[in-house]
């Protein structure tokens, strides 16, 4: 695509192309200034001629005057050789020479010169080529004030076309020693600016002719100037994993040079688990992190000397085997993703093989692996992508509705006005569900965030209470629950964040009316002493199993059971309720018996 | 010549939802049995009468749509009934494959207009009878 024309270094390119046109310029210069020379020098050529016409002139009237004719030849000779002139005549009126530095012209009727004239005033000047190719400006004046005086005619060799340049020469030969000096320096300033980047260019053009992205080898260049410095930079932070250093290598590189306990401490500290094998394949290294992860309880000798494939379970598990076990691929560094069972555990670990380089830098002397255990990264992964199973549903549930009754009633006829009623009824409700919804996710996002805070105000216990009884009230009379209130005579004014813990509230005692069927009882019992808020909200709902009273707390967490997984519900409830206590300084705890009811207790400290 | 009344049966767990879809099935002139989960919708199909089609949601418990579509077309009877799938899951499923692994006519995501959904039936049953 790209044709094989810039194989010329770039330094020396555009080196070579400066000085070419730094030589155009010169040289367009150079020839302007020599014609610019020539006619001003023309110009003072030809004032000189006119200044000599005048004095040849006043010295042959004053002849006449004196001496008439007598001496004119003489005259006319003896001006020639003086003032350096071709010829030198007086001509009479008729066109009769009468003096002629040329002897033998005396008495000959005049041929007039023809070729290029110019005149002032009196004066004629014309330019033309003699018999011997020779040629002349011949300047013509009168010798007197009336027409029948004679006229002196006076010739000069017209300057040939380098005459006036050669007096420039000397002139000329200082501006262009001075020019190319210039030049010279700014051609050298040039090349050892792009020099630098003549390696870059020559790199970028390579991976300009490759095909495929894997095809491209970048390397760096010595450093000299800030571009090439950055090329490095850059090389580096892409070219990772394929011939630079890993963290590891250059961490046992590092190492190395540290000495043996400094090396282990080091190698000790970290959370990953390193291990090396060296070229025969059994493990020569591990460090702390690796044993507790592969072999936890033993020591490092349960490792060290036994294969790495030992270590592993690649049951089932090809792609991983392949890459990690790949002999073909010593200098690359691999990553896999493996599952494992350690003694029942279930665990997930993410294994990365980087070649091992020698001090020589060859590789092939072993491997450096890497281990990370991350199989709770990989179970909240599980939970968030459930959450949003949960999520999508519970938003678009609610709209789905929305939307059906309301182009229902749009476009079909509903003739039933009760039917109407209803059909409105239900979008109404929906949307308030939505919202309701769009509220839990919202907090639960502060959670996640860190951003939930405390705005605690003097409140009113009382009235939170009520707030958030009322709101739960229509749940409950629905399903014909019984409600009993146990509360404290003197209700004083705490130092709380009522919107929170109304919230929280509101979350617990929402979960009893849900999960307690028809018929059932809640119980809030609330308890003020002078060192704690105590909230219990007792249930003889469906209760909570064993196995999972502990993760009910947990963010997204709903349980197996049918009966929870009916009612519409997200997970975030409980979390959030447990923030808000914790915000407070406080606790919230759950007990429970299947099928029998819970009892969710808040308790705040009040000191 | 007016269309003969088609039975369509719609397994649906959100009974608001299943309500107006019945209604504007009934509206179009077909006859309509709603189920609340996979496994009821399973037994109503078991029953005597036949059914020309089935429009089903994803997320259900005890059996899900994708779950009850598997069934039925490892059963003779219903191997060549049509489906229409309504799911909250939207483009997230692979609508190739639900094509031709489990011969599901067309996905609707919700929410969806009721409207499209009878036009949808409509064309599908024109082209079973053809």
């Amino acid at each position: 695509m790209f044709r094989q024309r810039f194989n010329i270094p770039l330094a020396r390119r555009v080196t070579a192309y400066y000085l070419l046109f730094c030589l155009l310029t010169t040289a367009w210069f150079t020839v302007g200034a020599l014609f610019i020379g020539r006619s001003v020098l023309n110009a003072h050529a030809e004032s000189d001629c006119l200044l000599k016409l005048g004095r040849v002139s006043n010295t042959v009237q004053l002849e006449l005057r004196k001496n008439d004719a007598a001496n004119l030849q003489r005259l006319a000779e003896r001006i020639r050789a003086e003032s350096s002139l071709n010829y030198c005549a007086v001509v009479s009126a008729d066109g009769l020479v009468l003096a002629h530095s040329n002897a033998s012209l005396v008495g000959e009727s005049y041929q007039a010169p023809v070729g290029e004239r110019k005149q002032w005033d009196s004066i004629q000047r014309v330019r033309y080529v003699a018999t011997d190719s020779q040629p002349l400006r011949e300047y013509r004046a009168p010798l007197g004030s009336d027409n029948g005086s004679p006229a002196l005619h006076i010739a000069v060799a017209e300057a040939g076309f380098f005459a006036p340049s050669s007096r420039a020469v000397p002139h000329a030969l200082f501006l262009v020693m001075g020019a190319a000096l210039f030049i010279g320096a700014g051609a050298l300033v040039v090349y050892r600016n792009v020099q630098p980047l003549t390696q870059i260019d020559a790199q970028l053009c390579d991976v300009a002719r490759q095909t495929s992205p894997s095809q491209f080898t970048l390397a760096t260049v010595l450093p000299r100037g800030a571009a090439s410095v950055g090329w490095n930079r850059l090389v580096t932070e892409k070219m990772t994993g394929t011939e630079q250093p890993s963290l590891h290598e250059r961490l046992a590189g590092a190492v190395q040079g540290l000495g043996r306990q400094k090396a282990d401490d080091i190698l000790n500290s970290l959370a990953d688990g390193i291990a090396v094998t060296k070229a025969v394949g059994t493990i020569e290294f591990v460090n702390q992190a690796a044993v507790a992860i592969l072999a936890p309880g033993s020591g490092a000798d349960a490792l060290l000397g036994r294969t790495v494939e030992s270590c592993f379970d690649f049951a089932d598990q090809d792609a991983a085997r392949n890459a990690l076990l790949d002999p073909q691929a010593k200098s690359r560094s691999v990553v896999a993703e493996l599952a494992r069972t350690n003694g029942g555990e279930k665990q997930v670990l993410r294994v990365a093989r980087h070649p091992f380089r020698t001090a020589d830098k060859k590789s092939g002397a072993g491997f450096v692996w890497s281990v990370r255990d991350i199989t709770q990264q990989k179970l909240a992964e599980k939970m968030r992508d459930q959450f949003l199973d949960a999520a999508t549903h519970e938003l678009r549930t609610p709209l789905a509705n929305i939307r059906a009754y309301a182009e229902t009633l749009m476009l079909s006829e509903v003739p039933d006005v009760e039917q109407q009623k209803q059909f409105y009824n239900t979008i109404n409700s929906e949307a308030i569900r939505l919202s309701r919804f769009i509220d839990d996710l919202l907090s639960v996002s502060s959670i996640e965030g860190g951003a939930l805070a405390l705005d605690r105000q003097s409140v009113h216990v009382d009235r939170l209470l009520n707030e958030a009884i009322n709101k739960v009230r229509p749940q409950m009379d629905q399903k014909s629950i019984t409600f009993d209130c146990t509360l404290p005579e003197k209700m004083p004014e705490l130092l709380l964040d009522k919107d929170k813990l109304t919230a929280a509230l509101v979350n617990l005692l929402g979960n009893a009316a849900k999960y307690t069927p028809a018929g059932g009882r809640i119980m809030l019992n609330v308890k003020i002493s002078a060192e704690q808020l105590q909230i219990d909200v007792q249930d003889s709902g469906i209760g909570i199993a064993e196995d999972e009273l502990a993760k009910v707390f947990e963010k997204f967490f709903r349980s197996n059971d049918p009966r929870v997984r009916e009612e519409n519900g997200t997970g975030l409830g409980l979390p959030f309720a447990l923030e808000v206590a914790r915000l407070h300084g406080g606790t919230l705890t759950a007990t429970s018996q299947l099928d029998k009811g819970s009892t969710f207790t808040i308790t705040i400290p009040l000191k | 010549m007016m269309a003969a009344r088609k039975r369509i049966l719609v397994v649906e767990d959100n009974t608001a939802l299943a309500r107006v879809v019945q209604f504007n099935l009934e509206r179009a002139g077909h006859d309509v049995v709603v189920a609340n989960d996979g496994q009821k919708a399973w037994a109503v199909l078991a029953g005597e009468t036949p059914f020309d089609m089935v429009v089903t949601d994803q997320q259900m418990p005890v059996m899900t749509g994708v779950e009850l579509c598997q069934h039925m077309r490892h059963c003779e009877r219903f191997a060549q009934l049509p489906v229409i799938m309504l799911t909250a899951k939207g483009l997230e499923l692979e609508l190739s494959q639900l094509r031709d692994k489990l011969g599901i006519a067309a996905v609707l995501p919700k929410p969806f207009s009721p409207h499209g959904l009878v036009e949808a039936i409509e064309e599908l049953l024109a082209a079973a009878v053809s």
